[in-house]
C-alpha cells in the first residue's frame, strides 16, 4: 500500500511542476493556462491600436506616438508633442480533445478560460530643434510580455495505467479542477532618438531597460479513484497542490532602426534588436496536500510537505530579432504594408537555473527535466504580417478603418518534431479630430498543435486581443 | 578612445547638419506660418524647399501619421510674390496654381486668385518690358475694344448700312432751299440720333443714323455715330449671353449667341474681341454641359481636372480675336462661378 500511495504521488504531481516551467522558456504556461503568452513573444514586438489593427505591419509605417515600439527611426516623422496611452485585454481559450499520453495515460476533454487587463503600452514624444537639425526623443513604458492573466480548468477527467516493478497494473481515475492566477510581465523603459539624414533616410535608436517579471500561483484539486490488481475495491485519494513562482529580471538590450522614403508612395523600414542578457531572481515553491478517503468516509492525512522551496538567480538570453517592412501608399488616404520579423529563439537559453529541480541529492523529483538549458530543441521564430489603413476624411475629423492579417511561426515544436504555427486576423477602426486620436483594434489569433512535453495537450487554442490607444497631440 | 569617440560624433553630427533637410510639409507649415506673419521672403524661400521635395500640389495630402493637409504651393507663392509687388512672378505662380487645379474646391480662395491676377495684370503696366503685352490685351478687352471703335477711324462695315430701311423723310425742292433744309435736317436729325443712342435705343438711334447716310452718305459723324451703336449693340449681345451663361438658361444662350455672332460679324474687324468672348463663353457652356451630364460617371477630381485642363487651353480662334487672352475678370468669375457648380453637384 506504502508503495503504491508513492507512486501515486509521484504520479499526480509529475506534470505540473514540469509543465510548469519545463518547456514554454521562460514563461509558466501550465494546464490551465495553455496558451500563457505565446502570442507575446513574436508579436510583442511593438504596440498600439492602430499598428495592430494593421496586422502589426507597421515597421515602415511607424509614423505615430508608438513608432519607438516598432522602428525608432519612424520617430523622426513626428512634429508635434504626442502622448500615448495603450491599454490591452486578452481572453484565451483552450478547447483539449480528450488525449492520450503515451500509451498508459489519457486527459479528458475540456475546456479552459483565461483572460486579463494590462497597459501596454505609454509614451511621451518631445521633438525639438537644434540649430537645423530635428531631433525626436521618446521616453516611454512598454509591456513586452504580459502575465497579467486569470485562468481555470474546470473537471477535468484524467485516468492513468502504470505498470508497477512487479508487473502488475495501477489504474487511477479522476477528476481534476485547476485554477491559477498570474499577475506581473516582462516590462521595458525606453529612452528612443529619431533623426533625419537628407529627406529620404531616417535613423533611430533605442534603449531598454527591462525590468519587473512573474508572480504566479496555481491550486490544483482533484479526487482520484485508484486501484491495482491487488487491491480490487480501490480507494479515494483527495489531493491539493499549490505551486508558486516569483520571478524577477532586469537588463538592457537596444534597438536601431532605419527607414527609407524611396518615393513618396514607398517606404522601406528596417529594425535590429539586439540580444538581452537579464539577469533573473527567483523563488519557486510547490506545496503538497493528500487525504485518503476510506470506503467508510474517513479520511487519512497522507502528505502535507513543502516539495520544493528555493530562491535563487541566474541568468537569461533573450533572443536578438531582426525585421524588415514596406509600407505603399496607392493613395493618399490608404497604407498598404507588409513585415517579416526574425527571432533567435534557437540561441535562448537559462543559465545556472539548476537548483530549482535538485531539492534533493537522493531524491531528485525531476530528473528528466533537461536543465540548466531550457529547451535545446527549441527553433527560429518568424513572423509575416500584412495589413491596410483606409482614412475617411469628413469635415474636421477622420475616420480610419483597418484590417490585417499574419501567421506566426512559434519557437517550440509540437508532439511530432514540426513547428507549430499560429494564423491571426485583425481589424481596428478610429476617430482622429486635431488633438486627440482615438483607436480600437481587435486581434484573433489561433493555433492548433500537440504539446510534446505537457501530459495535457492543447486541441485548438484561440486568443482574442482588445488594443485601445488614446494619443493626445499637444 | 574618448577622443575617438568625440570625434565620432563631432562627425556625425556634422554629416547630419550637411545632410539634413526638412520633407515638404515642414517648409510648408513654415510658410503659411510666415506667411501669417507677413515674412514673405520667408514665405518663397520655404515654398522653394517645398516643391524640391514635392512638386505635385494636392488637396488633402498626407504629411505623416493621420495628418493631412491642403498642399496649395503655388497659390502661397504667388500670393507672396504679390505682396513683394513681383506681379510677374506673382502671376506665373498663380496661374500655375490655376493650372493644377490647386484652389478650385474653394470658391473664396478662386476668387482671391482670380483678383489677384487682376490686379497683377493692372500693376504691371508700369513695368515697361511687359507693356505691348498688355496694352495689346487691353486693347483687346471688351470695354478697350468698344472704346477704340468709337475714335480709332477705319473700314466702315458696310453691313450696318444694308439694313437700312427706306427713307421715309420729304425730299427738299430747289437746290439752295434743299442745301439749307438738308444741312438743317441733317442738323435734327444728328441731335435726335444721339438723344436715342444715350437713351440706349439703339434701334432707333441706327435708324436715324442710317436716314442721315441717305442724305448725306459721307456724312463723317454719322458714321462713326452709326458704329459705335453698332459696337454698342454687339456688346448689348454680349452682356445678355454672360447674363444666360450665369443664369444657366442654355437654350436661350444657344439662340443668342447665334444671333450675336451674326451680327458681330457684320460689324468687321473692331468686333473680333468680343466675337473672340462669346466664342469662349459657348465652348465653356459645352463645358458645363459635359460636367453636369458626366458627373456621376466620374471622380470629382478628375471632373475639375479636365475642366481645368480644357479652361486654360481654351484658345479661341487666332482669325476671331489675334493675340487675345482670358481678361482677369472672367478668369475669376469663371472660377467662381465653377467652383459653385461643383458645389450644387455635390449636394446633388
Amino acid at each position: 500500500m506504502k508503495r503504491l500511495l508513492m507512486f501515486f504521488v509521484m504520479i499526480v504531481m509529475s506534470g505540473l511542476p514540469v509543465s510548469l516551467w519545463a518547456q514554454e522558456f521562460p514563461i509558466p504556461v501550465d494546464d490551465a493556462n495553455p496558451l500563457g503568452d505565446y502570442t507575446n513573444y513574436n508579436g510583442g514586438v511593438g504596440s498600439g491600436a492602430r499598428a495592430f489593427g494593421m496586422g502589426g505591419a507597421f515597421i515602415a509605417v511607424a509614423d505615430d506616438a508608438s513608432a519607438a515600439s516598432w522602428n525608432p527611426a519612424g520617430l523622426a516623422q513626428l512634429e508635434r508633442i504626442e502622448c500615448s496611452f495603450v491599454t490591452r485585454y486578452q481572453s484565451n481559450t483552450k478547447a483539449q480533445a480528450a488525449v492520450l499520453n503515451g500509451r498508459d495515460s489519457y486527459m479528458g476533454a475540456f475546456i479552459s478560460k483565461s483572460a486579463g487587463y494590462n497597459i501596454d503600452f505609454a509614451s511621451i514624444t518631445l521633438p525639438f530643434r537644434i540649430g537645423n537639425i530635428k531631433l525626436v526623443p521618446q521616453f516611454s513604458y512598454q509591456r513586452a510580455v504580459n502575465y497579467r492573466i486569470s485562468a481555470a480548468g474546470k473537471n477535468i477527467h484524467a485516468w492513468e495505467y502504470l505498470r508497477l516493478e512487479d508487473g502488475s497494473l495501477l489504474r487511477m481515475d479522476g477528476i481534476i479542477n485547476k485554477e491559477s492566477h498570474s499577475r506581473k510581465g516582462l516590462d521595458m523603459v525606453t529612452f528612443s532618438i529619431g533623426s533625419r539624414l537628407g529627406r529620404r533616410i531616417s535613423f533611430g535608436f533605442s534603449v531598454n531597460y527591462w525590468f519587473n517579471g512573474l508572480t504566479h500561483s496555481l491550486t490544483s484539486t482533484g479526487q482520484h479513484d485508484v486501484w491495482t490488481d491487488e487491491v480490487k475495491e480501490g480507494f479515494t485519494i483527495e489531493t491539493r497542490d499549490r505551486v508558486e513562482a516569483d520571478f524577477k529580471m532586469t537588463g538592457f538590450n537596444v534597438n536601431a532602426g532605419l527607414l527609407l522614403t524611396l518615393s513618396e508612395k514607398l517606404r522601406v523600414g528596417l529594425v535590429y534588436k539586439s540580444a538581452l542578457n537579464a539577469d533573473i531572481h527567483y523563488r519557486y515553491f510547490v506545496g503538497v496536500k493528500q487525504d485518503l478517503l476510506l470506503p467508510d468516509q474517513s479520511r487519512i492525512k497522507v502528505a502535507d510537505l513543502n516539495f520544493v522551496d528555493v530562491r535563487d538567480s541566474g541568468f537569461i538570453d533573450w533572443p536578438w530579432s531582426v525585421g524588415m517592412g514596406l509600407a505603399f501608399n496607392p493613395v493618399e488616404a490608404m497604407i498598404l504594408s507588409a513585415d517579416f520579423t526574425f527571432n533567435r529563439w534557437s540561441k535562448a537559453r537559462f543559465r545556472h537555473f539548476a537548483n530549482i529541480f535538485k531539492v534533493s541529492e537522493t531524491d531528485p523529483p525531476y530528473v528528466d527535466v533537461p536543465f540548466p538549458v531550457v529547451d535545446l530543441n527549441q527553433t527560429d521564430s518568424w513572423q509575416a504580417r500584412m495589413g491596410a489603413e483606409y482614412v475617411i476624411i469628413t469635415r474636421g475629423l477622420l475616420l480610419p478603418i483597418r484590417a490585417g492579417a499574419f501567421v506566426d511561426r512559434q519557437f517550440f515544436y509540437d508532439i511530432n518534431q514540426d513547428p507549430v504555427v499560429f494564423y491571426g486576423f485583425t481589424t481596428g477602426f478610429g476617430f482622429k479630430t486635431k488633438r486627440v486620436a482615438l483607436d480600437l483594434a481587435l486581434v484573433y489569433q489561433t493555433g492548433r498543435f500537440m504539446d510534446n512535453i505537457n501530459r495535457a495537450a492543447p486541441g485548438a487554442l484561440t486568443d482574442l486581443r482588445l488594443y485601445s490607444s488614446l494619443i493626445i497631440f499637444l | 578612445m574618448a577622443t575617438m569617440k568625440k570625434c565620432f560624433f563631432l562627425l556625425f553630427f556634422l554629416t547630419m547638419a550637411v545632410l539634413w533637410a526638412d520633407v515638404w510639409h515642414v517648409h510648408y507649415r513654415d510658410a503659411k506660418a510666415a506667411s501669417r506673419k507677413g515674412n514673405w521672403l520667408v514665405v518663397i524661400g520655404h515654398i522653394e524647399k517645398a516643391l524640391q521635395d514635392s512638386p505635385q500640389p494636392k488637396y488633402q495630402k498626407k504629411t505623416y501619421g493621420l495628418d493631412f493637409e491642403n498642399y496649395f504651393p503655388y497659390y502661397l507663392m504667388g500670393l507672396a510674390h504679390f505682396r513683394l509687388e513681383d506681379y510677374e512672378k506673382a502671376q506665373a505662380a498663380l496661374n500655375k496654381s490655376l493650372e493644377f487645379g490647386e484652389v478650385l474646391k474653394d470658391a473664396a480662395l478662386a476668387g482671391e486668385v482670380g483678383r489677384m491676377l487682376k490686379e497683377c495684370r493692372r500693376l504691371q503696366t508700369q513695368n515697361p518690358e511687359l507693356e505691348p503685352a498688355i496694352r495689346e490685351s487691353q486693347e483687346n478687352s471688351p470695354d478697350q475694344a468698344l472704346d477704340k471703335a468709337a475714335t480709332e477711324s477705319g473700314d466702315f462695315p458696310d453691313a450696318l448700312l444694308k439694313q437700312s430701311p427706306p427713307l421715309t423723310q420729304p425730299t427738299p425742292q430747289s437746290s439752295q432751299v434743299r442745301d439749307d433744309t438738308r444741312q438743317k435736317i441733317v442738323d435734327t436729325w444728328m441731335a435726335e440720333a444721339q438723344l436715342l443712342r444715350q437713351q440706349r435705343l439703339f434701334k432707333p438711334a441706327m435708324e436715324k443714323y442710317r436716314a442721315i447716310l441717305q442724305l448725306e452718305p459721307r456724312q463723317p459723324q454719322a458714321r462713326s455715330g452709326l458704329e459705335l451703336v453698332g459696337m454698342l449693340v454687339v456688346r448689348e449681345h454680349y452682356r445678355t449671353l454672360l447674363r444666360y451663361f450665369f443664369s444657366g438658361e442654355t437654350a436661350a444662350f444657344a439662340e443668342g449667341w447665334r444671333e450675336g455672332i451674326a451680327y458681330a460679324e457684320g460689324m468687321g474687324q473692331k468686333a473680333r474681341p468680343l466675337m473672340g468672348e462669346m466664342t469662349k463663353l459657348m465652348i465653356l457652356s459645352r463645358i458645363r454641359q459635359s460636367l453636369y451630364e458626366n458627373w456621376s460617371l466620374k471622380r470629382e477630381s478628375e471632373v475639375l481636372d479636365e475642366l481645368m485642363s480644357r479652361l486654360l487651353s481654351l484658345r479661341v480662334d487666332p482669325e476671331l480675336s489675334p493675340g487675345y487672352f482670358w481678361s482677369p475678370k472672367l478668369v475669376s468669375r469663371y472660377g467662381e462661378h465653377l467652383a459653385r457648380c461643383l458645389g450644387k453637384s455635390e449636394r446633388r
